[in-house]
């Protein structure tokens, strides 16, 4: 993927990756998370990032999101470069984040009421998406009172309700069982149809990411790269087990397990420990 | 929750009640032995207590003056340190520097016992209503101030992160994010802080009283040697604490901590 | 290369305790000596730290430091007041935790009687006892007791069944399950309840010493201090408790935390 390519791209490319690399800590203590990435994700496109553990693509996506400043390198969102977090990027957290003190339509409705929505319009707004994501008749539930799928889904719906130019998804339904997960992939695809916003996901599963992309993105084992991308030209919905699919997912895997060895060797032979950034 | 059967409340009442009876019971046994001396009759000193309730000459009775006095006191003096205590604990939790500046102060003070500093109280202000409600409020600062500056910190990185997402203001972060998920700790705060405030205030009232209030009823009591007067102001001063503790907080965690699902009931 | 590091961070993280207390104590001196209140009320660090040393130089008449004289009293009777209140509050929590019928009858006493401030049993214990050490042992008892007890019964109830289950299936006997399970896992809470125990005992002593006339102790010391309008010897009275409590507290439970909780990966910051 050279940046001609990149150039080539630009004409419908929501978001843009730029020789973006990332290192944390200072002095002795530096850690290399990211070393080079550089891809583009297009308009309306549902893109998955996979990678070993560690190889950094949730401080990746964390770098799109604007919670943390690359190194060096740039990315741009619809051309412009980001510059922090807000609103034209929806996220979508692993641990989904729910305001405990709000019922579910309050924490649906909280990003148009900080963006300076009507209070009558954003919980107009807000009743929609919690119908789109199926969860009727529990607006005024809180969130301890349900389950991590009802959670997540109440987590996505309040990402799109104040409709942002890209979803950002950490891993989303790794919290969750392994039914819950295959539901849920197959829910947020109905709910995605409806919207077609672009996705930048990240998942360290293949068989998820196979379900889900129109492309995936493979990174190396850390300090990352990429190593490699595989479109997936799919109609959906998809099986889990014809040949199309596992010829896919074969693809992937093969880019995938050399990095996955690499980055397990790297950990049993060194008993270092890195504090800062994310888990992955 | 469901809630409790008038039947199961009065079942729980007896068997609390039962131990602290069987404490009166051998209360009157060793004060029938005069294994103590001065140990006076649960009896004679119900019987103070009650004529403690009369009403006087003057209109109140002794007892619910002195009682009324001492909760004046420690109003304003809670109130006091709930105002200040948790904005400064607050900032603290938001702000690094002013926590780092803060912090060490506030942990090596914060075990130094509230009546050491009524001997300073007492040479600024003498004796009286000022340096008792000082007193209070130093009893209930800190904690309200360190489980405040805790809570802030302790919230969940993501729930920041997922405002700033959505488009938040710091003050929208501070006034919506802030201060309502740091709120389990402020409650707990409060709540040890009235204990404190409360073990303060019968401390100053023996130092540093002038007339009324319940620590200087007893005080005062054991000066004449009264020991049923005293036994009843110290029967009062328990039973008091004990219901402030339990019940000044509680109201306010059902309504919020509890219902969110963030304390379990 | 490892040691270096670790010798680096002590360092650095007594430091950023360190640091700021300097700063304020720059500010302290300079407010106390600005004038904007009386001098009397906020003497200087100047002033404060060597009366200090005044203090700990001033002969008594049997010979030995006066400061010393004030600080040993004070710790004699925390000790014998702590060691009881801790070993009763220990011995009374584990019945507690472990039996219900026992839970049953103490719950109510242990709920009432724990809020009333130790100050508040003064004047029946100096009625019964007089004033003197006994008083003030029995009070540091009182104030001990309690958080050792609720902390070491909740850390007994707090036992995951599992664990307990685990070691019945390999064949363990009532003796066994009670000292190599049940202790070993309230460990962390009983050494919290310990640590909060001296705490409202230190604090305890040094207040009821100013209400029972004690003579000699701290709180003696800083009580006395007033009627010479010392507030110098209050201050220095005040700081020195702080640091010996500060000193206690890592001495006593940081060597004993780092050989058990520590070692086994258990949470130490339950208190």
């Amino acid at each position: 993927m050279g940046s001609g390519e990149s150039i080539a791209a630009s004409a419908t490319a929501k978001l843009e990756a730029r020789h973006v690399r990332k290192e944390f800590g200072t002095g002795e203590d530096r850690v290399l998370a990211i070393e080079d990435i550089d891809f583009v994700v297009q308009e309306n496109e549902f893109c998955v990032i996979v990678g070993p553990s560690g190889c950094g693509k949730s401080t990746f996506l964390y770098l799109v999101a604007g919670f943390e400043k690359p190194t060096a390198g740039e990315i741009l969102l619809s051309g412009r470069q980001i510059e922090g977090p807000g609103p034209d990027r929806g996220f979508v957290f692993q641990e989904f984040a729910l305001y405990p003190w709000k019922t579910v339509l309050g924490n649906v409705s909280f990003g148009l009421e900080i963006q300076g929505m009507d209070k009558k319009e954003a919980r107009r707004r807000a009743e929609e998406y919690v119908k789109i994501i199926g969860l009727s008749g529990f607006e005024n539930a809180y969130p301890h009172t349900l389950s991590g799928g009802m959670k997540q889904r109440v987590g996505i719906a309040r990402a799109l309700a104040y409709d942002p130019e890209i979803l950002l998804m950490d891993e989303p339904f790794g919290s969750l069982d392994a039914q819950t997960k295959k539901l849920m992939q197959t829910e947020l695809l109905r709910v995605w149809a409806k919207t077609r916003k672009t996705v930048l996901y990240v998942t360290h599963s293949v068989v998820e990411a196979t379900y889900l992309a129109d492309r995936v993105v493979v990174l190396t084992a850390r300090p990352s790269r990429v190593k490699g991308i595989v479109e997936v030209d799919l109609p959906r919905p998809r099986s889990y087990t014809d040949d199309e699919y596992l010829g896919a997912r074969e693809k992937i895997l093969g880019l995938l397990d050399e990095e996955v060895v690499r980055a397990f060797e790297r950990e049993t032979s060194q008993a270092q420990r890195t504090d800062e950034g994310p888990a992955t | 929750m469901p809630s409790k059967t008038p039947s199961l409340r009065v079942r729980e009442a007896v068997v609390f009640a039962l131990p602290l009876a069987s404490l009166i019971v051998i209360w009157q046994l060793v004060a029938s032995l005069d294994l103590i001396r001065i140990l006076p009759f649960p009896a004679d000193v119900g019987r103070t207590l009650v004529n403690l309730c009369r009403p006087t000459r003057g209109g109140t009775p002794i007892l619910l003056a002195h009682l009324g006095a001492s909760l004046f006191r420690v109003g304003i003096g809670f109130s006091l340190a709930m105002a200040v205590g948790v904005p400064v604990g607050l900032l603290m939790g938001i702000n690094k520097h002013v926590n780092d500046l803060l912090h060490p102060v506030l942990s090596l003070l914060m075990p130094v016992p509230t009546l050491a500093w009524v001997p300073m109280l007492l040479i600024l202000w003498g004796l009286g209503d000022r340096t008792i409600v000082a007193a209070i409020f130093l009893g209930g600062f800190f904690s309200i101030a360190y489980n405040t500056a805790g809570g802030v910190r302790g919230i969940d990185r993501d729930l920041i992160r997922a405002a700033y997402t959505m488009g938040a203001s710091k003050w929208t972060l501070f006034s919506r994010v802030l201060l309502p998920g740091s709120m389990v700790s402020v409650l707990t705060g409060l709540r040890l802080a009235v204990g404190y405030s409360w073990r303060a205030l019968v401390g100053a009232e023996m130092l540093a009283a002038a007339g009324w209030g319940l620590g200087y009823l007893v005080f005062a009591a054991r000066a004449f040697s009264a020991a049923n007067v005293m036994f009843a102001g110290l029967i009062v001063i328990m039973v008091a604490g004990y219901l402030m503790e339990r019940y000044l907080v509680g109201p306010l965690e059902k309504r919020t901590v509890q219902r969110w699902g963030v304390v379990r009931a | 290369m490892r040691r270096a590091g670790r010798a680096r961070s002590i360092l650095s993280s007594a430091g950023s305790f360190i640091l700021p207390l300097l700063l304020l104590c720059a500010i302290w001196e300079l407010v106390s000596r600005s004038g904007l209140v009386k001098p009397v009320l906020l003497p200087p660090p100047s002033k404060v730290l060597p009366r200090i040393i005044t203090l700990a130089a001033t002969p008594t008449e049997g010979g030995g430091s006066l400061l010393l004289e004030h600080v040993l009293t004070s710790l004699y009777r925390l000790g014998l007041g702590f060691c009881a209140g801790g070993l009763g509050g220990i011995l009374l929590g584990l019945a507690m935790g472990s039996n219900r019928f026992v839970n049953g009858y103490f719950n109510p006493i242990v709920s009432i009687l724990m809020p009333v401030p130790g100050i508040t049993w003064t004047p029946i214990l100096v009625l019964v006892l007089g004033f003197g050490d006994p008083t003030l042992i029995a009070v540091t008892f009182i104030a001990s007791f309690f958080p050792v007890v609720c902390n070491t019964a909740s850390g007994v109830r707090s036992v995951k069944k599992e664990l307990i289950w685990a070691a019945r299936v390999m064949g363990a006997g009532r003796a066994s399950l009670f000292l190599k399970v049940f202790l070993p896992s309230s460990a962390p809470h009983i050494l919290a309840g310990l640590k909060l125990g001296l705490a409202a005992g230190w604090r305890t002593l040094i207040a009821v010493e100013m209400i029972a006339s004690a003579l000699w102790g701290l709180g003696y010391m800083i009580f006395d201090a007033k009627e010479y309008l010392r507030t110098d010897t209050i201050y220095a009275g005040i700081i020195v408790m702080a640091v010996i409590y500060a000193v206690m507290e890592k001495a006593a439970f940081g060597f004993v935390e780092k050989k058990t909780i520590e070692k086994w990966g258990v949470v130490s910051e339950i208190a």
